[in-house]
Parts: C-alpha cells; structure tokens; sequence
C-alpha cells in the first residue's frame, strides 16, 4: 500500500535499520566519509532545530527579559500558561479547529475524489485546477478570503449565502462566525489535497470488487460502502493523523485571518504564543507555551506510530 | 465486461445522458469554486474597480494603474527578495539533501539509525513551534557570534537543510543499483566521482521531485521570514501582503497585485512540473 | 555506549543552548563620537508621505551634526517587530513612537533615563508634553516632540442635506449619527453609517478610540490614591460611560458593520470614501481627509458629555534605546528634533504626512508654517481638554484589556455592561497588583 504525505510532515517511513547488504566493501571507504557527506546537514539541523529547541526549554524555565537579565522561576511559567482562560480557551479552540477541519476536508476529499476518479483527460484537467488552491502561499489565500468574507451584503460570501436565503454574516469579523470561517478556509485549502491522495489509493483498490458487488446486485452506494471505503481506510488513518498533528500548529491562516480575534474567539496555541512572545513580552510563558506544543507533538506521532506498527504485527 | 466498474461510481461515457450533464455541471462547479477565486484575483489586479468587497471574474475596465501604484510601494524589491530567498535557497536546500542522501542511502557506518531517527525528529520542530528561541539563535548564532536577522541570509539559511527533502532523497537513491557503483569503482573512480557521475545521474527525476515540493514550501514561508525581517526593505512578498493590507495608504488595487504575484510562480511551478509533483506525493511513501 | 554518546549530545545541545541565551545586561561600550550612526526607527507607512518627511528630518539632521543616520518606517505589527529586536538584544538606536508606549518599553529595560539638563533646548519644550515623557517613577524616559488631541471630523455636507445645526451636546450628537444612518444624508439613498469607529481589538484600538467618550462620560480607569492606583472600571460612572459606548451599536445602531474588526486604517478609508459621517480623530489625518472631502469636511470641537469635556492627548517621544553604542549621536538626535529647525521640518507645513502635529518647543509659532485654521483648534482642545493615559508602569495591559471588553460589548449586545465591566475590574486590580501599584 502506498501512503502519501505533505512535505512538511513526517513521512511515516520507519527508522530502519541501516541498509542491509551483505558484505561490507572494503571499498566503502574510510569512517568519516559519510560524516562528511552528512556534515552540512547536521551542522545546520543542531543550529537551527535542536539548539533552538533546548534553548525553548531552558528559557520555560527563566524569567526572560532581554534587557534586565534572565532569572530562573522553576515551573512558574508552566504554571501561569495553564492557570490562564486564554490558554484553555486556545486549547479548545485548536482542538474544534482539527476536528471539524480535518472531518470537512477528508468527506470533501473524498467526495471530489470520487467524481474525478479516472483516466480522462476533461478529468485531469478539473482535477488540475481543483488542486490550485494546495500550492498557493497560504498568505494569499488568507488574503483572497479577507475579500471574499467582506462583512457588508454585497460581499461575495454573503451574496452566495443569501442565495440560500441566508441572513449577511459577519465572517471573521463576529465572534460567533470567525472559528467557523477559518474553518472553512483550512476545509477549501485541504479537500484538493486529500482527493489527490484519495484518488492513488482508490487505484489500488481490487477491479474485481467493483464487479462482484455490482453482480450481487449492489448499487453504488452499497459499492462505495462496502468496498472502496473499506480499502481505503489505511490512507484515511494515516492522512487524519498527519492532519491531526499539522493542525496542532495552524498558524499563518489564523494570523492572518482573524489575528485570533474578535475578542480572542479564534485564538489557537500558535497564535497564543506569538502573542505572549512578541506582543506582551511573557517571553518564557511563550517558551513553556511551544515546550507543551512540542511535547504533544511528540506524544501523538508516537502515539500513530505504535499504533499502526500494533495493526501490522 | 462492465467498463462501468473501473471507478467507485462507474461514471463514464456509457451513462446516461442526464447523469453525464449532472456529472459536467458538478465537474464545472468544482473548478469554479477551487480555481475561480485564484482568477477572480489575478483579474482583480488588472481591473479599475477599487471597492474592496469585490472580485469578478471578468474583467471590467482593465487597465495597468495598480501595477503602477505597486510600483510606488516597493513591491518589485518584496518580489526580488523572494525571488533570490528562493533561488539561493533551493539551490542549496537541493545540493545538501543529495550529499546527506547519498551518506544514508549509500553508506554503512555506525550510528546511521541515529541520524536518520534525528532527521524525522527534525520534522517535528517546525519554525512555528520553535519561533521563539529561534529569533534568539538567529540574532547569535552559537560560537559563531553572528548576526542575520533582518537579512535575506537569515531567510535562507535555516531552511536550506530539510528532513523531507533528505528523506525522499534516501528513498530514491537506494534503488540505484549497487552494480553500477561497483563498476566505478573497479575503474578507479573516486567518493566525489561515484556520487558525482553515478549515483546523481540514476536519480534526476528524484531532483525534480525535491525540486518542486522545495519550492513550494519556500515560496510559502511565512513565520521565517516574519521572525527575520524588520525592515520592510527585507520583506518578502507574502509578508508585505499583510502589512500592505493593513497600511491605511494602501489601496486593495496594490495588494491585489502583490497576491497576484506572490500566487503566480507557485501555479506556474506546479503546472510546469506536475508529473514530479504528483510522483513526490507518491513518494513520501511507506509499505505499510 | 550508544546511550552515553546520545546523552553527551544531548547535554551539548542543551550547554549550547543556555550559553546562547541573553544573560543579564551590560554596559555597552562606545563608538568613538566621531564613528557614531544611528538607526531611527518611526511608526509610520513605509514609502508614504510620513515615510518622506522623516527622510527630509534625517538628511537635514545628517547635514547638520556630520552623523549618517536612517529612518526606517514600518507601519504594521511596530511594537512586535520592535519586541523581536529586543529579544535578540539589538534595538534601534532611536525609536520615535507614542507616548503611551513608554510604560512598556520602560518596565522592560529598553530605554535610557533622560536627564532635561543635559538635552540642549529641553527648556523650550512646553511643560504639559513632558508630561507624557514621564514615567511612573517620576523619571523622564523619552524626549517628546510632538503632540496631539483628538476632534471631531464630520460631513458638514450631510448635516446640512439633513438641515441639522452642529450637535451641542451628546443627544444631539447621537440624532445627528442616527439621522445619517437612517435619513440617507447622501440623497442617493446609499447606506452610511454615522460613526466610523476603529472597533478591533488589535493594539487596544478600541479602548483607545472610545476613551475620549470613556472620560467625557465620567469615566475613569483608575483611582488615584497617595499610595497607589485603584481600579475605577466598575464604578456607577464608568458603567453609564461604557453603556452609552456600547449603545452606539446595540441601541442607536449608528456605527459602521463590522466596526468590531476595524483598525485606525480600515476606519479612516471608510470615512474618507464617504462609508460614514464622523470620525473622531486626531490632527494627523487632517491634510488627507482636507485633499479628499475638501469644503465637505468640517472639524468640530466634540460636544462636551456628563462630565464635561475630556480630549485623549497624545505624542511622540524620541526614545533614545538602551545598548546602544551611539549614545551621543542618540542625544543630538533629540536635541535636533526638538530644536526650531527640526520641528519645522516634522510639521511639514500643510502637507500631508506631518510627523509633528502640534509642535512641542514653544518659540515655533504655528502660524508661521501653516495656513489652515483648524490647527488651532486642536493646540485649543490640546492646552484646555486635553488628558494623557494615566501613568502606570505599563499601560497597554489596560488598554488591552479594556479594548476587549468594549469589543465584546459591542460586538455581542446579550452582555451585561455592568458584569462584564466587574469581571475588567477584577483584570484591572490584578494587573495593578502585578505592576505592584495596587493602593492597599
């Protein structure tokens, strides 16, 4: 089976073992040939990921002020982070964001995936313009939807609402719509993605299914539900997790969106930090903000990759 | 034979004519919805209208004054600077993926499992999460003592080694046949030659592959760039956007172009390199 | 053995880490007097006009003290992009910024202590602009050069379409924002808002467009005690105030949609392009809004309310930053821009894009670069009405704060004013309790 994944996240490929082979060459050269190779990799990796990274947990330890000198605090900052409503409601708020996001994204997904299964090439061409969306800067779509959710009637959300007869919403501008409007932003970005991956998994499932269930008389619906879904479940796992794990960090959309506003209605952990970071200057809450971010990171890759390694044994 | 079956729903030329009009309109509803705002926009920028809730997709009074404007808001040099982020940058993103792909995929030395299990733990330390403590790091680099914040440099450098890039690369490059290198090396070809003039050569479509998805995911940079640059003089373009947005000088004709031009070099790479695209995506794979 | 390598790695990247951290601060040393630069900073539209005007300030400042100097204008997110620069403990040498800024940057260690003796010409500066270079302390940590109040911008044009005489007091300043929100004052029947207000809650834009309201309603953020603050937020006083405010929305209905997500920006365009009647702004926008309504635009001194009439001053200061190896170069900058030279350069005359509204040194009489009478106005509400934020360490907290509750209060009209005000209170007497200012 084959499992795609988006650049930025962790292809679930299993830490193997070094290749295998079955001599070792004398011809393979000398021990610090291939730290050679490695060298600038690895330099820049320590520079720029793991030096970073200790230094956020050491400073979720510190009272961080630039100018005055550091302190150390213990576990105050962890304290404080969790003692806030902002955080909680952060909390809440990226976790609403993943569920209805993710869930929108992969019935879409699939949904497109299904019409535009094929090898015609009218096809490759809807499929084409309806993956556009994946490759644009993420800060241009935030851009192109701050238009397109225009708070007067005539903006174009509004207008296409109230062909349904629906009242003019005020998008990312109300509290009560702006968590919802982000939402649906991730749902237009990330339902091209899926239906691209939907579609190479739906290749693998087995021709002859198709046909038995249709000379049992099935419909398609019956075809959908008791074949492709099921040969498809492994893909759909794998995209929910990566999803899952990606959406812990949205971040730029939000920003730009809503800024976590109207009145923090749409705040998520990234935004939180930021803020507390460059805004209100609670650098080391911050670093204790990204140190828990990280560790849930960690916990639920971990999590997926037991997981899965369990089904497969 | 039912030809029918050949997808989930077996929609095909042999449906009926009613079902083949529904599945046309659902095809053009799909590519308005996801592709008709991208146009909406690229004609906005060329259009007169200045009311900021509206895009269309047809042009009306088409004219080249907000290019002009853009002009006049400097956002030829946030287009340079993107431009050179992401040339230099994935130039040398390419050249660092291959030679530690080559190491890992090509090599067997004690503690190998440990950089590749260091390699994925790098995907898990996105800027995002690391915002913070990277400004510190940027601002001065350990023992080097450097400075690169608010410069191209420091737009550039923390991106140029990326685990995705090195890991797809380690896939491809483990299919090259262990013959050929064998052979070099009877011929007497050194490290550098067998890397060089074997191995790369077998993996091109491999270069494509990690070309595309390092443009893409460069030119869509956004917290970098944020934590690096302070002088707008530095911006690139998505980071101007916002703050071309936000500026109360600015009208929507000027941010209009500057989204245009920010969409169009990443369409046009996914358009230009598609089958690489589609193979990347396929080769992030695993056998599960 | 592998285990041991892996923990050696590890304690490495951790020592690295900690090492590169900021550790407490040093004296700076100095650039010889004769080497110095400097790198001014100014919350302004990069390429505008104000952009131009602060590079006509720097050119003549260079070519006047022999020191290269460059003035960077960024607009958007100024006080992150500043933060970003002190945590990696390389500020600009120069920050021209709001006075209200100065508690925050202070508490923070960001800025030097001024000493007024040593700056050449701090005498001419007038009295009541210091004020807002002082900080909690009783310490002056900026050096002001200009400063500002707010009036009332309004489309004389639609008064007069409607037949309405300039509003005297707040009822008649309401009937006046509902008669052009319901009486279409355009006559061609297009939808306008009466008030155009900066409503979002991004840099406390809220609370800061309001106050004016705030105090002229009898509001007060704090008691003043010998020992102390004390939050005022929840008073009988400050409830009607912010009722009234919040009113405008949920009763009277005569602000812009979506004023809740409107910044000075956004708001200003509205106004400007004929989306809204009024506009209660500062100075800085008078030569814009004069180029695009012309003789449609009047500016009115704002009808007084309950408590009379209370007028939101603000300025700039120069703030001269703390590790900078500049430091004379710093001081002569001040002195520069607040000398009669500078100042005339800042004002810019009638031109669009001033940096200085009205000017702080008082032998530079504004009539002698400006025609346009409305200036007197402001220097009028500025001498008589005018009142600074209250000085706390910090005051951007409240100004957060509060502008969140006002946006909320606006923003969802099922809130109960009074509870939502008692729950700031409690935010507001926390938070005077953290800058350790809380009256017992």
């Amino acid at each position: 089976m084959t499992v795609l994944t988006r650049p930025e996240t962790p292809p679930a490929t299993r830490p193997a073992s070094p290749p295998t082979r079955r001599r070792t060459s004398r011809r393979e050269g000398k021990v610090w040939v291939p730290w050679l190779f490695l060298a600038p990799a690895l330099v820049l990796f320590l520079y720029f990921k793991f030096i970073p990274m200790g230094q956020a947990v050491v400073m979720s330890f510190q009272d961080v002020q630039p100018y005055l000198g550091n302190s150390w605090v213990g576990t105050a900052n962890y304290r404080d982070l969790f003692a806030t409503d902002e955080f909680v409601a952060a909390l809440w708020h990226t976790a609403v964001i993943a569920v209805f996001q993710i869930t929108g994204a992969l019935v879409l997904g699939f949904a497109l995936a299904l019409l535009l299964e094929g090898q015609a090439r009218r096809l490759w061409f809807v499929r084409s313009a309806a993956f556009l969306p994946v490759v644009v800067p993420v800060a241009v779509i935030a851009e192109l939807w701050r238009i397109i959710y225009y708070p007067t009637e005539d903006g174009i959300a509004n207008q296409i609402i109230g062909v349904f007869l629906m009242e003019p919403s005020q998008w990312i501008n109300s509290p009560d719509s702006s968590l919802l409007s982000v939402i649906l932003v991730g749902i237009w970005r990330d339902a091209p993605y899926n239906m691209i991956i939907i579609i190479a998994g739906l290749v693998s499932v087995d021709r002859s299914l198709y046909e038995a269930s249709s000379l049992d008389g099935a419909g398609w619906v019956r075809r959908v539900r008791y074949v492709t879904l099921p040969a498809l479940r492994p893909v759909m796992v794998i995209l929910l997790t990566l999803a899952a794990i990606r959406a812990m960090r949205i971040f730029t959309e939000v920003f730009l969106l809503t800024n976590g506003g109207p009145n923090g209605s749409s705040e998520v952990l990234m935004t939180l930090v930021y803020q507390l970071g460059f805004a209100r200057n609670e650098l080391g809450v911050a670093a204790a903000g990204s140190v828990v971010l990280l560790v849930a990171t960690i916990v639920l890759t971990l999590a997926v990759r037991v997981g899965s390694k369990r089904r497969n044994a | 034979m039912n030809r029918n079956l050949d997808t989930a729903l077996g929609l095909g030329s042999q449906n009926p004519v009613w079902l083949r009009a529904l599945t046309a309109l659902a095809c053009a509803v799909v590519v308005l919805l996801f592709a008709g705002p991208l146009v909406a926009l690229l004609v906005g920028a060329f259009s007169g209208s200045h009311d900021p809730s509206h895009l269309s997709l047809f042009p009306t009074d088409l004219t080249l004054e907000n290019w002009r404007a853009a002009l006049d808001r400097n956002v030829l040099r946030y287009l340079a600077n993107s431009l050179i982020v992401v040339g230099i940058g994935l130039l040398l993103q390419m050249a660092v993926s291959v030679l530690a792909a080559y190491s890992l995929a090509r090599k067997k030395f004690r503690g190998a499992g440990i950089v590749l299990l260091l390699i994925m733990a790098t995907m898990m330390l996105p800027e995002e999460i690391l915002a913070i403590p990277l400004t510190i790091v940027l601002s001065d680099l350990p023992l080097l003592h450097l400075n690169i914040t608010d410069s191209l440099p420091g737009m550039i450098v923390p991106l140029v080694a990326w685990g995705f890039g090195i890991i797809v690369m380690v896939e491809f490059m483990k299919e090259v046949p262990r013959e050929l290198e064998e052979a070099a090396r009877l011929d007497g070809a050194g490290e550098f030659r067998v890397f060089w003039s074997v191995v790369l050569p077998a993996v091109t479509p491999a270069l494509g592959v990690i070309g595309v998805f390092g443009f893409t995911m460069i030119w869509d940079q956004y917290m970098l760039p944020l934590l690096v640059a302070s002088d707008p003089e530095n911006y690139t373009l998505p980071l101007a956007l916002r703050s071309l947005r936000a500026d109360p000088e600015v009208g929507i004709g000027i941010v209009l172009v500057a989204a245009t031009l920010a969409m169009l070099p990443s369409i046009l790479a996914f358009l230009g390199f598609q089958r690489s695209f589609m193979r990347g995506i396929s080769s992030g794979a695993i056998k599960g | 053995m592998r285990r041991f390598a892996a923990f050696v790695g590890a304690a490495a990247v951790l020592a690295l880490s900690a090492c590169s951290g900021a550790s407490a601060a040093v004296e700076v040393e100095q650039a010889p007097t004769d080497k110095q630069t400097l790198e001014i900073w100014q919350r302004k539209s990069p390429g505008g006009p104000s952009d131009k005007i602060g590079q006509e300030l720097v050119a003549a400042f260079t070519k006047a003290t022999g020191i290269p100097a460059t003035m960077t204008s960024i607009s958007d997110e100024f006080e992150v992009k500043l933060q970003q620069r002190a945590v990696q403990r390389n500020l600009p040498d120069v920050v021209i910024n709001d006075t209200a800024q100065l508690g925050n940057m202070q508490t923070q260690g960001l800025l030097r202590q001024i000493d007024r003796d040593a700056i050449e010409g701090a005498d001419d500066v007038n009295e009541r602009a210091w004020d807002g270079a002082r900080a909690y302390d009783g310490d002056y940590y900026g050096v002001p050069v200009t400063a500002h109040t707010v009036a009332l911008f309004n489309r004389k044009d639609w008064r007069q379409n409607l037949g309405l005489d300039v509003p005297e007091d707040w009822d008649s300043l309401v009937s006046m924002w509902k008669a052009y929100a319901d009486g279409d004052p355009t006559g061609t029947g297009e939808k306008v808002a009466g008030l155009a207000l900066p409503g979002t809650t991004q840099r406390g834009y809220m609370s800061w467009s309001t106050s004016t309201y705030f105090w002229s309603g009898g509001g007060e953020y704090f008691e003043e005690t010998p020992d102390g603050y004390r939050s005022a937020v929840a008073t009988d006083e400050s409830v009607r105030a912010a009722t009234w405010i919040r009113d405008l929305s949920c009763k009277a209905d005569v602000l812009q949609p979506g004023a809740s997500s409107y910044d000075s920006g956004t708001t200003k365009d509205l106004f400007k392009s004929g989306g809204a009647g009024s506009f209660l702004v500062a100075p800085y926008e008078l030569a814009s809004l004069k180029e695009a309504l012309g003789s449609d635009l009047e500016v009115l001194t704002p009808p007084p309310g309950p408590a009379g009439l209370v007028t939101l001053a603000e300025g700039n200061n120069a703030y001269l930053m703390a590790g900078s190896a500049n430091e004379t170069a710093q001081e002569e900058f001040a002195e520069f821009m607040i000398s009669a030279q500078g100042q005339e350069i800042g004002m810019a005359g009638d031109r669009d894009g001033n940096i200085v509204r009205l000017p702080v040194n008082s032998t530079v009489d504004m009539a002698d670069t400006r025609d346009d009478p409305d200036w007197n106005l402001f220097q009028k509400l500025f001498d008589e009405n005018g009142r600074y934020v209250p000085a706390v360490p910090n005051w951007n907290p409240f100004l957060n704060e509060s502008a969140k509750t006002l946006n909320a209060l606006i923003s969802d009209c099922s809130l109960d004013v009074r509870s939502e005000m008692e729950k700031l209170d409690d935010v507001f007497t926390a938070e005077l309790a953290h800058q350790e200012v809380l009256a017992p």
